[in-house]
């Protein structure tokens, strides 16, 4: 019987995924750093248009997840890796599986490194930076080892807190919006718009990695879809509605602001009592970081034993966090190099190993035509399942 | 044998107990008792280029007792903050030689007011800015005021009320409401496309006739100079260039479409009355003229009631009195408008954002003119509509 069925025994699989857990797992994956950082890129390439173009790059989230449809229609319950294997070998799906082993390995520490920069720098200035890494690795690193019962939960969780963050934040600096920094509106012509959606839609193309979560769903095809693209569009308005915010606060300053987020909470106020309104924010960062950073270390531990044909993922989790807490301690010398290969390099990156990585798969797939023919075939050894058991069901 | 149960539970208790390291706050690790609270910070240029900084340091001991600043004593609880002074070549150094002289870490975080004195602003008020928007601690939506003279003095008078005196600063910012600036609206200004905005004023005046002394505690006979609040500095891409009288500043509220009430005395042939005028609507529109030229449009409406008849005998019970009381409130209000208009065109400081309002509505006439905006914004046509009408005359109709 397939893992994935919707109906069974496996129905009842508390790991499976329901449609709000992959819709919440979409937003968490996403939306936390896309949420801090992109604002400010977007009002740097598009100034005070940012807010569309965080909107017209909401289709490059949705190309993936298009084609990752298509794939489980074709071969039920496999992730993109397994797929891959499938379609053109042991040798072959190594290669056709490195895109998305290259998005995975270099997202995962570019995010641990993201939240260093943000914690390191408005909160935690004297701590050193590998203490503040390995600190937000632990949850993660534990979560990741639990699997997806208890990072489903720990999302759930810490995305209702992120998201009531941000409606506290919002609605106590709404006395300093001012419309009128948001005009004109379409003067800029579309070469702007579109310079500022490209690292929005580098970013809405990390849907690539749900290839690794969504064959694990608890309930019917179409509705896990569905959510994905619900989590999906749900980020795209947060990025926009946080960037408009911005821009209306900051006008033309918004652009030099980094991590512009915060320094909306810098303006915050309740009645002229409650104030210092950042703590709330970084509450909600650690907990949305939480989240993020377990899914996202889950899906490359997983990533990397289906490639290697291992059965179990779980031990790879420390030496991958611990590579992760490497990368993110080294991979950049300071803000400023971070800041040029987010502006520069990122949407190039991100949006080729996005779309790239299902869409090989899916056309090795199609071409191999080894879908309608195996519809019902039971994934291989090393197989979802296989590789992503729990702690009980080694 | 160990249960997986268990082992579980175990890792979950080491998770725990890993995690409430965390809770110390590493090494940003600060008692409250080790920081020393600025409430309010002055700056002013020193000769060689450098800076002086004035700060007023909170002493909680001494906060139920609350006595006058400036280290002057007085109140039971003695002096509710102390008032110290540094130089330095840059603002850092400047900072870092105050903190020399205090026994905690200082902390930005609660700063009220940032008094800027004229030689600074003149200078450029970019450094000040700069400092406080990099820095994490400090509030963007601290007020900033400009000080006629020297800004650091005015943190070490003590008012009278016996309460600290950014205190005083503070509570008139925030009751008066405008204007009012803040570090990240004057930081955005030096961005927009005038490059201009106002900035309060407040500088030291006499003492008040027959005031009694202060809370300084010095136990003098004299009575404590007051702070004057009055009219506003110009910034142009943050430089002090000019500054506003009162009747300009309140003009400047009218066309900027900030003014949200205000409390106009009118002189009508039959007496003087103050009128309250407590619901404005004002708005602002670039439009474009034949042959393309940018013009700006201001529509202000006023609503008032009558809130005290001073002088002489008025027929408040008039209708047609109204109506004439309506029009001179209108003309007072034009009267105004016009006042900041042509301190504009004489100082050629677009502080009325006409630049920026043409940019947002007519961004195709922006973008030919906005290299030469300073030689077109003299000669801009500005048409001023003003619509007032005092509506109520209070519970009173006649007192004699």
């Amino acid at each position: 019987m397939s893992p994935h069925a919707a109906s069974g025994p496996e129905a009842t699989d508390p790991s499976a995924l329901t449609p709000l857990q992959i819709g919440v797992s979409t937003m968490a994956m996403i939306g936390v750093t896309a949420v801090a950082g992109l604002p400010t890129l977007l009002t740097a390439y598009a100034g005070q248009e940012g807010w569309i173009s965080a909107l017209i790059a909401v289709p490059a989230g949705l190309v993936p997840l298009v084609l990752l449809y298509d794939l489980d229609r074709r071969q039920p319950g496999l992730t993109l890796v397994q797929h891959a294997r499938r379609a053109l070998g042991p040798i072959g799906g190594l290669l056709l599986s490195l895109p998305l082993l290259m998005l995975l390995s270099s997202t995962t520490p570019l995010g641990a490194h993201q939240q260093a920069d943000i914690v390191g720098m408005e909160a935690l200035r004297r701590t050193p930076t590998v203490v503040v890494v390995g600190l937000f690795l632990l949850v993660p690193l534990y979560a990741a080892r639990q699997g997806r019962e208890v990072l489903a939960r720990l999302t759930t969780l810490s995305v209702a807190v992120a998201i009531g963050a941000l409606l506290l934040i919002g609605a106590t600096s709404l006395r300093s919006v001012r419309g009128e920094n948001l005009q004109p509106v379409f003067a800029l012509g579309w070469v702007p718009l579109l310079q500022g959606a490209a690292p929005a839609a580098a970013w809405y193309a990390e849907t690539a990695v749900l290839g690794l979560l969504l064959p694990f769903r608890a309930t019917e095809r179409r509705a896990a879809w569905a959510a994905a693209a619900a989590g999906l569009v749900i980020v795209g308005l947060q990025v926009s509605l946080v960037t408009a915010w911005d821009l209306s606060i900051f006008g033309p300053l918004a652009d030099q602001m980094v991590f512009a987020l915060f320094q909306v909470t810098r303006v915050s106020n309740l009645a002229e009592f409650l104030t210092h309104m950042d703590s709330i924010l970084i509450i909600a960062w650690v907990a949305g970081e939480m989240a993020r950073m377990g899914l996202w270390l889950y899906c490359l531990c997983l990533a990397f034993s289906q490639w290697l044909g291992l059965r179990d993922y779980r031990p790879l989790t420390l030496p991958v966090a611990a590579a992760v807490a490497i990368g993110a301690c080294t991979w950049f010398q300071n803000a400023s190099q971070f800041n040029a290969w987010v502006m520069r390099v990122w949407p190039f990156w991100g949006l080729a190993l996005g779309i790239g990585s299902p869409l090989l798969v899916w056309l090795a797939v199609v071409l191999r035509g080894t879908g309608a023919g195996r519809r019902q075939a039971r994934p291989a050894a090393g197989s979802a399942r296989a590789a992503c058991a729990g702690p009980g069901r080694t | 044998m160990i249960s997986a149960r268990m082992r579980r539970r175990t890792a979950a208790l080491a998770v725990l107990v890993l995690l409430s390291l965390a809770l110390s706050g590493c090494w940003d690790r600060v008692e409250l008792a080790d920081l020393d609270l600025v409430s309010g910070v002055a700056f002013d240029a020193v000769p060689n280029g450098g800076f002086r900084i004035t700060a007023s340091i909170v002493l909680p001991q001494n906060l139920t007792g609350a006595g006058g600043a400036g280290g002057a004593g007085g109140g039971g609880g003695g002096p509710a903050e102390a008032v110290v002074s540094a130089t330095g070549a840059t603002i850092g150094e400047a900072i870092a030689a105050l903190g020399q002289g205090l026994p905690g870490h200082i902390f930005w975080g609660h700063t009220r007011v940032i008094l800027i004195g004229e030689g600074l602003a003149r200078r450029g008020v970019q450094p000040v800015l700069d400092f406080f928007l990099r820095s994490p601690e400090t509030r963007l939506a601290t007020d900033l005021l400009v000080v006629r003279g020297e800004a650091g003095p005015l943190l070490q008078l003590s008012p009278p009320f016996r309460v600290p005196g950014t205190d005083v600063l503070y509570e008139h910012l925030r009751r008066q409401r405008e204007p009012r600036a803040f570090i990240y609206e004057v930081a955005q200004s030096i961005r927009t496309a005038s490059g201009a905005t106002l900035i309060p004023e407040v500088h030291v005046g006499p003492p008040a006739p027959g005031g009694s002394p202060g809370g300084g505690g010095s136990g003098g006979a004299t009575a404590p100079p007051t702070l004057v609040f009055c009219g506003t500095g110009v910034l142009q891409r943050g430089r002090l260039t000019g500054w506003l009288n009162e009747t300009q500043m309140r003009g400047a509220m009218w066309l900027l479409g900030t003014t949200r009430r205000a409390t106009v005395e009118l002189n009508s042939p039959r007496g003087t009355v103050t009128v309250a005028v407590d619901k404005v609507h004002i708005h602002r529109r670039a439009v474009r003229l034949a042959g393309g030229v940018p013009a700006v449009r201001i529509r202000i409406a006023a609503e008032g009631m009558v809130g005290e008849v001073d002088r002489g005998k008025v027929p408040l019970q008039d209708p047609q009195y109204l109506i004439q009381l309506s029009n001179i409130l209108a003309a007072s209000i034009r009267g105004e408008a016009d006042a900041a208009l042509a301190a504009a065109r004489s100082e050629d400081v677009d502080f009325l954002q006409f630049g920026r309002l043409v940019a947002a509505d007519q961004p195709a006439l922006w973008n030919p003119v906005h290299s030469t905006w300073r030689q077109i914004f003299p000669t801009l046509r500005v048409v001023i509509t003003v619509l007032a009408h005092v509506r109520y005359v209070g519970n009173l109709v006649r007192l004699s």
